[in-house]
C-alpha cells in the first residue's frame, strides 16, 4: 500500500475517513508470510512422499522394508486422522480449510496411501492380474477425499488417475508427450473421456454440488476434447471435413461458455485450437496448387489469418470486459 | 525517456492500489469505482490470457512475413542477405512497437511485448549473421538494447536482461587477463552488490515511480548473481569452462574455503536482512538459495542416498513450516502466518490444483509406474491399453 496515493485520494474526497483509517491501520499490521510457509510445506510433502516412494521399492528385499511400509502407513494414518479431527463440517458448497497446512497434510495422506496400495499390488499381488484395479481403487479414494475434504488438488489427481485408468496421460506436461495420438483407440478414449468430464462439470454446476469444482472438470475436458478432435483430424485425413465440423461445434460450445462466464482463459484456448483446425483445412486446400505457388499462398494465409485473429481477440477482450 | 503518457501511468498506479485495497476489504466498491473514474487511464492493457494470445500471434505474423521475404530475396547471397533482412525487420519491429504504443496506446498488451523482443532478437541475429562479432561486442549490443527497452518501455523482463548483461560484460572483459581470471568472482560480486545498492537508491527516488517493478526485478537479478558468483559449484565449473583449469581437482579451487562459506552464509544473510528490513524479496530469495546451497553440498559430498536426502529434507521443510506457522500465529517481529486477504481467489486455487496433479503424477506414482505393472500412475498407462 502506497500511503501517499491514498492520502491524495482522501484529499480529493474519493475515500472516506473510515476507509483511510483502515488503510493506515493495515500498514501497521505485520507482514503475512503464509504463502511462503505454504510453499515450504508443499515442497516438504512432495520431497517426503517422493523419497518414501523410492525407498520402499529400493529396499524391497531387505528386512527393513516392512518398517518402511509401516512408516508409510503410519504417516498416512496420522495425516488422515489429523484431517478428520480438524476439518470443517461437510457441505455441498465450498468448505474452507481450517488452516493453511490442512490441504497439504491431506495431500500427504493421499500420496502415501497411493504408494501403499501400489506396493501391496507389487509385493502381494493383491489385485492379481487386474491391473486396472490398482489405478481404479486409488481413483475412487481420491474422488472421495476430494469431495469429503473439499480439495481441488486431490480432485485433479483423481481426474488424472481416471484418465490413466482409461489409458491416457492428461496432465499439462504429459498430454502431448506421452500419448500416441495417432492411434484410433487413444483418440476415441480421449473423446469419450473428455465428454464425460465436461458433462461432470455441467452437472456439478447445475446440481450445485461443490460448484467450485466445475472449472477443474471442464478445464481437463476442454483440452482433451480439442486435442483428441484435432488428432482425429490429422490422423483420419480422409474424413477431415467431418472432424472439422465437430471442432467447430466444440468451439461454439466453449465460445458460449466463455461469454457466459466472462472467461478469457476459455476464449484464448478455443481460439488457438480452432485456429489450428482451420489452418489445417486451409493448408490442405492450398497445397493442391503447384509447390512454389502453394508455399507463397500458405505464408500469406498465415500472415493474414493471424492478423484477423489478433483483431478477433482484441474485440473479444472489449466484449467480455463490457459484459 | 519513457514512451507512455505520464499522467496515465500515474492514474494507472492509483487504480491498481485502489483495486488492491478493495480486494483487501479496505475500501468500498463505490470508492474503488470513484477512484477509477477520477483517475482515468486509457491504456490498452488486456487480460493476461489475451496478452498471451496476442503475443503468440504477433510472433507468428512477424515470422511468416520474414519467411516470405526470405523466399523472395535470398537467392544466391546466403547468410549476408538473411542478415541484412533480419536487421531490416528488427528495425521495422522496433518502429512498429513505437507506433502501436503511441498511436494505439498499447501497454503490456502482448503485441508490444512481442514486437520489442522480435526487434532485439532480430537485430542481434542480423549483426551476427552479417559479420563475426566477439562475445564482448555482443554483450555490449545486448546491454545497449536492454537499456533502451528498459528505459523506453519500463519492461520488467528487459530490466532483468539489463541487470544480467552488465556483470556478464564486465566478466568477459576482465577474464582476458590472468589476474582478472583469479579475481573474477570477487569483481562479479562487487558489481552485483553495486547494482543492488544502486537499484535501491533509484527505487526511493520520486521520479522513478514508473520503474519500480523494473527495479524489483533488477534487485532480484543482482541478488542471484551475487550468490552465483560466490557459489562453490558455479565458481569451480566456471574455472573449468573458461580457463581450462585442468590442474584444479574438483575439491580444490583457489580460495575454496571462501566460496564454501559464501555458498552457505549468503542465503542466511539474505533471510536475516530480509527479516530486519521487512523485505519479502530478500527472504524469498534467501529461502530458494538455501535449497541451492544444500544442492551444491550434495553435489560434492554424498552423505545420504538421494531418496533418504529427500525424506530428510521433506520432513525438515514440513516441520519448519509447521513450527514457523505456530510461532508466527499471533504475529511476531513484524511477521504473521495468518492470511491478510480474506477474499477467495479462484484463479490461484485452480492453478495450484493443476500443479499438484502434474507434480504428484510425476513424483509419487512414478516409482509405481516402473514396478506396478505398467498401468499405474499417469505415465506408463498408455502402453497397457
Amino acid at each position: 500500500m502506497d500511503i501517499p496515493i491514498f492520502e491524495n485520494m482522501h484529499g480529493a474526497g474519493i475515500i472516506s475517513e473510515r476507509s483511510m483509517q483502515k488503510i493506515k491501520a493495515r500498514q501497521l499490521q505485520p507482514i503475512s508470510v503464509q504463502r511462503e510457509l505454504t510453499i515450504l510445506v508443499y515442497a516438504g510433502v512432495l520431497l517426503l512422499t517422493g523419497g518414501l516412494g523410492i525407498v520402499v521399492y529400493k529396499n524391497i528385499d531387505s528386512i527393513g522394508h516392512q518398517i518402511i511400509l509401516f512408516a508409510i502407513a503410519g504417516i498416512s494414518a496420522v495425516s488422515f486422522g489429523y484431517c478428520l479431527k480438524t476439518k470443517n463440517p461437510f457441505s455441498h458448497q465450498k468448505v474452507s480449510s481450517p488452516n493453511f497446512w490442512f490441504d497439504y497434510v491431506l495431500l500427504m495422506g493421499c500420496l502415501t496411501v497411493i504408494t501403499f496400495i501400489g506396493y501391496l499390488q507389487y509385493q502381494y499381488n493383491v489385485f492379481g492380474d487386474r491391473y486396472g484395479l490398482v489405478t481404479f481403487i486409488p481413483m475412487l479414494l481420491l474422488f472421495f477425499c476430494a469431495y469429503f475434504f473439499d480439495h481441488k488438488g486431490i480432485l485433479s489427481m483423481a481426474i488424472v488417475n481416471l484418465a490413466a485408468w482409461a489409458g491416457i496421460a492428461i496432465t499439462p506436461t504429459r498430454i502431448l508427450k506421452e500419448n500416441d495420438f495417432n492411434s484410433a483407440s487413444i483418440i476415441s478414449t480421449g473423446l469419450l473421456l473428455s465428454i464425460l468430464l465436461i458433462l461432470a462439470g455441467v452437472l456439478t454446476k447445475k446440481r450445485n454440488i461443490k460448484g467450485h469444482f466445475e472449472f477443474t472438470y471442464s478445464n481437463f475436458g476442454m483440452h482433451l476434447l480439442f486435442i483428441s478432435c484435432l488428432a482425429a483430424m490429422f490422423t483420419f485425413g480422409q474424413w477431415y471435413v467431418l472432424w472439422f465440423m465437430l471442432l467447430a461445434g466444440i468451439g461454439f460450445y466453449f465460445y458460449k461458455k466463455a461469454l457466459a462466464e466472462n472467461s478469457f482463459y476459455y476464449l484464448l484456448f478455443l481460439s488457438l485450437y480452432c485456429y489450428i483446425g482451420i489452418s489445417n483445412v486451409v493448408v490442405r486446400l492450398l497445397t493442391t496448387f503447384s509447390s512454389t505457388v502453394s508455399v507463397y499462398l500458405v505464408l500469406l494465409y498465415f500472415i493474414a489469418s493471424a492478423l484477423l485473429l489478433v483483431f478477433f481477440l482484441i474485440s473479444m477482450n472489449k466484449k467480455i470486459k463490457a459484459l | 525517456m519513457i514512451i507512455y503518457n505520464g499522467q496515465w501511468l500515474q492514474n494507472n498506479l492509483v487504480q491498481q492500489e485502489a483495486a488492491a485495497a478493495y480486494a483487501d476489504n479496505l475500501i468500498t466498491q463505490s470508492e474503488k469505482d470513484a477512484a477509477i473514474q477520477f483517475y482515468p487511464s486509457h491504456f490498452y492493457s488486456p487480460n493476461i490470457f489475451i496478452r498471451i494470445g496476442l503475443f503468440i500471434l504477433t510472433v507468428l505474423i512477424t515470422s511468416f512475413t520474414l519467411g516470405l521475404f526470405f523466399m523472395f530475396f535470398t537467392d544466391g547471397y546466403g547468410e549476408k542477405s538473411i542478415g541484412i533482412q533480419c536487421i531490416f525487420f528488427g528495425i521495422a519491429a522496433g518502429i512498429a512497437a513505437e507506433w502501436i504504443v503511441r498511436a494505439k496506446h498499447h501497454r503490456q498488451s502482448g503485441v508490444d511485448d512481442a514486437l520489442m523482443w522480435m526487434c532485439g532478437i532480430l537485430l542481434i541475429a542480423g549483426i551476427n549473421l552479417l559479420t563475426t562479432v566477439s562475445a564482448i561486442t555482443n554483450a555490449w549490443i545486448i546491454l545497449c538494447l536492454a537499456l533502451y527497452f528498459t528505459i523506453r518501455f519500463a519492461d520488467r523482463l528487459m530490466a532483468g536482461v539489463l541487470a544480467t548483461a552488465i556483470p556478464a560484460l564486465i566478466f568477459l572483459i576482465i577474464i582476458q587477463w590472468p589476474a582478472g581470471r583469479l579475481l573474477a568472482p570477487f569483481v562479479l560480486m562487487a558489481t552485483a552488490a553495486l547494482i543492488y545498492i544502486g537499484a535501491g537508491k533509484i527505487k526511493t527516488a520520486e521520479k522513478s515511480i514508473y520503474y519500480r517493478p523494473c527495479v524489483t526485478v533488477i534487485e532480484l537479478t543482482a541478488l542471484m548473481i551475487f550468490y552465483i558468483a560466490g557459489n562453490y559449484y558455479a565458481v569451480s565449473e566456471a574455472q573449468k569452462e573458461f580457463f581450462n583449469a585442468g590442474s584444479y581437482t574438483t575439491h580444490s579451487i583457489p580460495f575454496g574455503w571462501f566460496f564454501w562459506a559464501c555458498t552457505f552464509l549468503i542465503p542466511l544473510v539474505y533471510i536475516f536482512r530480509g527479516m530486519q528490513k521487512k523485505d519479502l524479496l530478500l527472504i524469498r530469495t534467501g529461502a530458494v538459495l538455501c535449497a541451492a546451497a544444500v544442492y551444491t553440498f550434495r553435489f560434492y559430498y554424498h552423505v545420504f542416498a538421494p531418496e533418504i536426502a529427500m525424506i530428510v529434507a521433506g520432513t525438515g521443510c514440513i516441520l519448519l513450516s509447521w513450527w514457523l506457522g505456530r510461532l508466527l500465529q499471533q504475529g511476531r517481529a513484524g511477521f504473521t502466518s495468518r492470511q491478510k486477504r480474506n477474499h477467495y481467489n479462484a484463479g490461484i486455487e485452480d492453478l495450484e490444483a493443476i500443479i499438484i496433479a502434474d507434480t504428484a503424477a510425476g513424483d509419487a506414482s512414478a516409482p509405481n509406474t516402473n514396478f506396478g505393472g505398467g498401468s499405474f500412475g499417469g505415465g506408463g498407462a498408455s502402453a497397457e491399453f
